[in-house]
């Protein structure tokens, strides 16, 4: 079933390349200006990225981006959209994206939160919903999230831990990342409405 | 033969195993076009088309190459995707002394496991959920 989906992907690419040669080839015939359709063809291109750059562009929290924050009782949730150029300078994601970007954060609150026994910390994680919060209220800083969810539209340069390189159409990614120090339990779900949900507990009361 | 052999010099690099992690990694990601990547926690890789990924990298808590000391882990994960842009997974990680403590517990293991398939026997996605094409139940120990 993948194998599937990746025939139609190159057919539907292929499709779409021949469609615009084949138009730039008529209008060139009819026109009589082929070197110039070349021209404009090339200068697509190379200004195709500068047009989504000029859509838009934001620098981590600054600029052409939606940023919200929302909280529960153990945790810190951030959620993110920007259109066009995008520079991260974040640990957890550097990077540059052009195009369309979706990112969901969670980081542990500094605070030591109330040690429950097992059963009740899954009751908890089960039942708190992240509830939004304004910006002003909460610094994260230098604080690095646990897990991170991104999805990414358009031609990506990624320099961070966890991939260094270039993509271009869409990527998916979940991610776990703790540190070796951490000491205690962590709890993620996302369902199928896209609703996350998380706990955070530095470590278990002996029941 | 210049190019030849940074064509190789290139394959090289991507194939470079994964690095010593510094930190618990667990990655789950799907890429549909073109992807070229290295990575310091990850592994290189050339895509070009759809591909779907998911590895997870434990750090040693020394660096004794005779008797390195891995961290401890205690994981139970549920993991559904599909199509590109429909994935449900819950995942419960415990760490050091509490995954020591966890792990000797198996009231408490079946605890977590019941919690993270939602009460089945199965990793299966909540009722209304659509049916999947990826389904990953694991559960790993450390240590």
């Amino acid at each position: 079933m993948e194998n599937d989906s990746i025939g139609l992907f190159v057919r539907k690419l292929f499709c779409c390349i021949s469609a615009i040669d084949s138009a730039m080839k008529q209008a060139s015939v009819r026109l009589n200006l082929s070197l110039r359709a070349f021209m404009i063809r090339q200068q697509l291109l190379l200004t195709y990225p500068l047009i989504m750059m000029m859509s838009g562009c934001a620098i981590n929290d600054k600029g052409f981006t939606q940023l919200r924050h929302f909280e529960n009782e153990t945790s810190y949730m951030t959620t993110q959209k920007t259109w066009g150029g995008f520079i991260s300078t974040r640990h957890s994601d550097r990077g540059l994206t052009l195009g369309h970007t979706e990112r969901i954060k969670v980081y542990p609150k500094a605070e030591k939160n109330a040690q429950l026994p097992l059963d009740q910390f899954l009751q908890q994680v089960d039942s708190s919903n992240f509830v939004e919060i304004n910006s002003k209220e909460i610094n994260l800083g230098n604080m690095q999230p646990f897990a991170w969810i991104d999805k990414n539209q358009g031609i990506m340069f990624h320099a961070n831990p966890i991939k260094i390189g270039f993509s271009a159409g869409i990527e998916l990614r979940s991610v776990l990342r703790l540190s070796p120090d951490f000491d205690g339990i962590f709890i993620i779900n996302r369902d199928q409405n896209g609703t996350v949900k998380a706990g955070i507990q530095e470590s278990l009361q002996q029941q | 033969m210049k190019i030849s052999l940074f064509k190789a010099g290139f394959i090289c690099f991507l194939l470079t195993g994964c690095m010593t992690p510094s930190h618990l990694v667990y990655v789950h990601g799907t890429t549909v076009g073109l992807d070229v990547s290295a990575s310091t926690q990850g592994t290189g890789r050339l895509v070009f088309g759809y591909d779907r990924d998911t590895f997870a990298l434990i750090p040693h808590k020394n660096d004794n190459e005779k008797e390195p000391d891995v961290m401890s882990l205690a994981a139970v994960s549920c993991v559904y995707a599909w199509g590109l842009d429909d994935v449900q997974f819950r995942h419960f990680v415990s760490t050091g002394t509490t995954a020591t403590n966890i792990v000797k517990e198996p009231i408490t293991l079946g605890q977590i496991k019941d919690s993270i398939q939602g009460g089945g026997e199965k990793c299966e996605p909540k009722e209304g959920a659509k049916k999947p094409t990826d389904n990953k139940n694991t559960a790993q120990g450390g240590k």
